[in-house]
């Protein structure tokens, strides 16, 4: 299967991201290796730019982070866990009915099935 | 770990924003970077080999610290947006004089923005009851025009948002490096911060209302001078207890 990169992606990540947290709350690396499940290993992000999206959606209220518990046995940094607000999950259904719309238009343009 | 931080520095160091928010990028980098690592070596990679793997997949840095930067809200980025060098310039000079210079402490539109905003209040509610002249002058309109109530005002609040400016620069400076308030250090800029307010008062007073200016007033003038400072010294030793977490970010060297 040819892979989609970090390009392709431009202005659907924050929809991506949304996604993933739909699954329940999670840190950054764990909303990504969700992605990545997700698209059946066919994603290929810069793993990077998956925070200023995450810094941008928290700043528009349709997340919200907060930092582990120091008191996990874990080793390491504490990271910040991400939960989908009420928001977001707005934000996500809309962006998926344009979305859905948007391929049956292009797919049908393209003669693809959508 | 520390070759980890530094890659993250690199890429986290040019961003302009607030210390607290460039700390939440650099933690939650490094956790990824961490977590990314871990995840080559359980694939067979060797410690060089794993670096590098998470390296790359973190994508390139300049570009990261590009999306970063654009992660940051407008009026943050303009607060400390970096002033020309030649604004600076005098400062480097007076603060190698002093041993403290360390640019970028705080953003410098912060302390230009800052000291104005405080002059105004100043004015508006300290001054006038500090030189007693100037408030005669101001409010009493003793020199009977009005063009001179507006340059009197205009005069004040420059001289203020000056001798503030030199003050914030200072007291910024001697909150680093890093994490440790420097007693000296503040008394030193404390004697040039009493000393800028007493020539401005005596320029006020000479200059406006053309005598000199009497001890009780100089005396007024330079005790609302050391309770400036006063705060000043309590925020310097809050902004440095306040950098303490940044400590070992900062004084990693990011040069490749």
């Amino acid at each position: 299967m040819a892979t989609i990169n970090g390009d392709a992606l431009r202005g659907h990540l924050e929809t991506l991201v949304l996604s993933a947290l739909r699954r329940g709350d999670a840190h950054g690396f764990e909303i990504l290796r969700r992605l990545e499940e997700s698209g059946s290993g066919a994603l290929k992000l810069k793993e990077g730019s998956l925070y200023p999206a995450l810094y941008r959606l928290e700043a528009a209220g349709m997340i919200k982070g907060k930092w582990e518990d120091s008191a996990t046995s874990r080793r390491g940094p504490r990271r910040r866990i991400y939960h989908l607000c009420r928001k977001g999950r707005r934000r996500f259904d809309e962006a998926r009915g344009e979305f859905q719309q948007f391929t049956s238009i292009i797919g049908g343009i393209l003669g693809a099935s959508a | 770990m520390n070759q980890l931080m530094i890659h993250v520095e690199r890429i986290v160091r040019p961003v302009r924003a607030r210390q607290s928010r460039k700390l939440r990028m650099r933690r939650e980098l490094l956790g990824h970077l961490q977590a990314a690592m871990e995840e080559e070596r359980g694939k067979g990679a060797d410690e060089v080999a794993a670096f590098e793997q998470a390296k790359q997949r973190l994508g390139d840095p300049a570009e990261l610290t590009r999306e970063l930067q654009r992660a940051v809200p407008w009026f943050e980025w303009l607060l400390l947006a970096r002033t020309p060098d030649k604004w600076n310039g005098w400062e480097k000079r007076a603060g190698k004089w002093f041993g403290i210079y360390d640019p970028g402490t705080i953003g410098n539109w912060l302390i230009l923005y800052g000291s104005g905003a405080i002059a105004v209040l100043i004015i508006c509610i300290v001054s006038p009851r500090v030189p007693p002249q100037v408030r005669t002058a101001v409010f009493v309109d003793e020199l009977n025009h009005p063009v001179h109530t507006k340059v009197i005002l205009a005069v004040v609040w420059t001289m203020q948002w000056l001798w503030l400016y030199i003050g914030m620069r200072f007291l910024s400076a001697a909150a680093v490096p890093i994490g440790r308030f420097r007693p000296w250090r503040a008394i030193r800029i404390g004697i040039l911060m009493l000393a800028t307010q007493a020539f401005l008062m005596i320029l006020i007073i000479t200059q406006i209302v053309r005598r000199s200016p009497t001890l009780p007033e100089m005396a007024q003038s330079l005790g609302v001078a050391l309770l400036l400072l006063g705060a000043g010294i309590l925020v310097g030793r809050g902004v440095a207890k306040l950098r303490r977490p940044y400590d070992e970010w900062l004084a990693l060297d990011v040069k490749a």
